[in-house]
């Protein structure tokens, strides 16, 4: 009897994994709504590149998946979708358009998030003290996200979790050194640069 | 006890087999890479005059760029290893003569891939996210199949204890398996479990969690009703900004090198050993020089560590034994995992037993398979006498 409810807790177990495997939501990786809004195209040009991009996303997956444990090998196949993929929208876009979709999408492969904190700044209209004041929290945030990296390696889930309540702490230092409208702002371009959800360290 | 015993012992042998035969083979890992770049791991001629490790440093830049980490052995024959290798980026890791300063080839890949994927094979069983999670669920039961285990173990009568702790070479074979599964389980009981609680450590946060507070450190599970953790994040920022702050105001020692860092921590921590440099990044701004150790009563290999501001500022020293107890055991799990705690002595026992506990499924297994081929010919055997019985009654 006992027997039998034991492997029964075992058909519910492997279905409990396989419910889990599935339910997984693939985020994406590259801010492309960000890098649209500075190209300026045509609604048949958004259609395309909404295709390319959201047909290579997937194919980066597979290549990542399909090479799985060795590096050097994850490195080439995903640089061959790429540069399949730089290749379509070349085709697609014209030369200065590329030129902007070159420079941001090397940015989004290179990461992003440090270099969205600089571009959000530049768009707060902050004084140079404010400046200084601003790096200092977003370099203070930076380091104790490392510091505390023991707490969340290879937890993406809990990693999320301290980035949020750090990030508490540097939205107060920023609340503080901002007027109101600057903080609202800054509300309003964390949430557009997608601050926190692109990146683990 | 035996029933669970049994089934969830079939549930996890797999994951079991896997992880211990990796964590076998994982152990040697440094060793087998040192064998396979033996010709730049090792010097044949040490002299008494070390190269600038700044030297070094702007070499491998030049050629590769993006240096992340610097390891100096202790011993006066190892090259010096730099490595360009973090997240997301495996990067190039390099040879350096310690005393010439001259390059001398980067590591073996080929190796390198082989041990990754052995390491994907222990942690993640090859499926990412998913197989970790089956692998954490694994090891969960494995702990339990060793208490288990021990109370199956446990002799109903103190004269049975010898045959208990002692392994009959020359009995049959199903009883030498029966022996070769209780007997070496009990002997490989307490290291295995150390080790299935480390890796649990590494792969559950809860886990994590229940240890450190077990140990007398502080949740760091973050929820909001956590406000202690809440308060020293908020306290650790705001301290933060302040030394940040006052180091802006400070002049920046033109003179700091990587090499007076390094003098420097030697000047502090003056036991010998291999040193490991953690540079500035553009995410961390300090460098952070770890020296481990094995000076003290076991003979632990334990960090110490010293960390410098960019402006070569000493901001923090953390030697070992002042640590308390729980940041200890964070600063030691990852080797008393491995088992390079002690280095290649209780690496070898390490893998010893990792061998014992991939066998454990395995000679289970055989126990399992015999006692159901045994209950079918009871069964058999049975249904043969009423058969005949039967036939009596009618003649």
């Amino acid at each position: 009897m006992l027997s039998i409810n034991i492997k029964t807790i075992g058909r519910i177990f492997y279905v409990i994994l396989l419910l889990y495997a599935c339910s997984s939501p693939q985020q994406e990786r590259f801010n492309y709504a960000l890098i649209k809004s500075k190209l300026d195209m045509t609604e048949n040009q958004v259609t395309q590149f909404d295709r390319i991009t959201t047909s290579h996303s997937k194919k980066a997956r597979e290549a990542y998946e399909s090479n799985r444990g060795n590096r050097e090998e994850v490195r080439k196949a995903v640089m061959a979708v790429f540069k399949e993929q730089d290749r379509q929208i070349h085709a697609l876009l014209d030369e200065d358009q590329f030129a902007i979709y070159a420079k941001e999408i090397k940015i989004e492969r290179e990461g992003r998030e440090k270099h969205n904190m600089i571009l959000v700044r530049d768009k707060l209209g902050l004084d140079s003290a404010q400046i200084v004041k601003y790096d200092l929290a977003n370099e203070a945030f930076y380091t104790l996200l490392i510091d505390n990296h023991d707490n969340y390696h290879g937890k993406p889930d809990v990693y999320r979790q301290y980035y949020a309540e750090i990030d508490v702490n540097r939205q107060e230092a920023f609340r503080k050194l901002m007027t109101e409208d600057q903080y609202d702002k800054y509300l309003e371009l964390a949430e557009e640069y997608k601050l926190g959800e692109s990146e683990a360290y | 006890m035996s029933v669970s015993h049994l089934w969830l012992g079939l549930l996890s042998s797999a994951v079991v087999f896997l992880v211990c035969l990796s964590g076998s083979i994982y152990a040697f890992r440094n060793q087998i890479e040192n064998l396979v770049n033996r010709k730049y791991a090792y010097l044949t001629s040490p002299t008494h005059t070390r190269a600038d490790i700044d030297e070094l440093l702007r070499d491998f830049n030049r050629r590769f760029g993006g240096a992340t980490s610097i390891r100096v052995f202790s011993e006066p024959n190892r090259s010096v290893v730099i490595s360009s290798l973090s997240p997301g980026n495996p990067g190039i890791t390099a040879y350096y003569h310690l005393y010439t300063g001259e390059f001398l080839s980067t590591q073996n890949k080929t190796c390198n891939l082989f041990f990754d994927i052995v390491l994907d094979l222990h942690r993640f069983l090859l499926a990412g996210q998913v197989g970790k999670l089956i692998n954490g669920i694994g090891i969960l039961i494995f702990v339990f199949m060793l208490f288990s285990g021990l109370i199956l173990w446990f002799p109903k009568k103190l004269r049975q204890l010898r045959q208990k702790l002692s392994i009959r070479w020359r009995s049959r074979f199903y009883r030498l398996n029966y022996d070769l599964h209780s007997v070496l389980g009990f002997y490989s009981l307490l290291l295995l479990l150390f080790m299935a609680i480390t890796g649990l450590y590494v792969s559950f946060h809860w886990v994590k969690n229940f240890m450190i507070v077990g140990l007398g450190g502080s949740s760091i599970v973050i929820s909001e009703g956590n406000t202690s953790l809440k308060k020293d994040l908020s306290d650790a920022f705001n301290d933060l900004i302040t030394n940040l702050e006052n180091e802006k105001k400070l002049a920046t020692d033109t003179s700091w090198t990587l090499q007076s860092a390094v003098d420097e921590a030697n000047h502090t921590f003056t036991e010998t050993g291999t040193i490991i440099i953690r540079l500035a990044s553009e995410y961390s701004k300090n460098t952070r020089i770890t020296k481990m150790s094995n000076d003290n009563f076991l003979g632990f290999y334990v960090p110490q560590t010293i960390e410098f501001s960019p402006g070569g500022r000493v901001i923090k020293i953390a030697p070992f034994n002042n640590l308390p107890l729980h940041e200890q055991f964070k600063a030691i799990a990852q080797p008393l995992h491995t088992g390079e705690i002690m280095g290649l002595p209780s690496i070898i026992i390490y893998f010893i037993v990792s061998l014992i506990g991939c066998s454990l499924p395995f000679t289970g297994c055989i126990m399992w398979w015999r006692k159901m081929c045994v209950k079918t010919s009871a069964h058999k055997t049975r249904k043969q006498s009423v058969g005949v019985s039967h036939s009596e009654v009618l003649a």
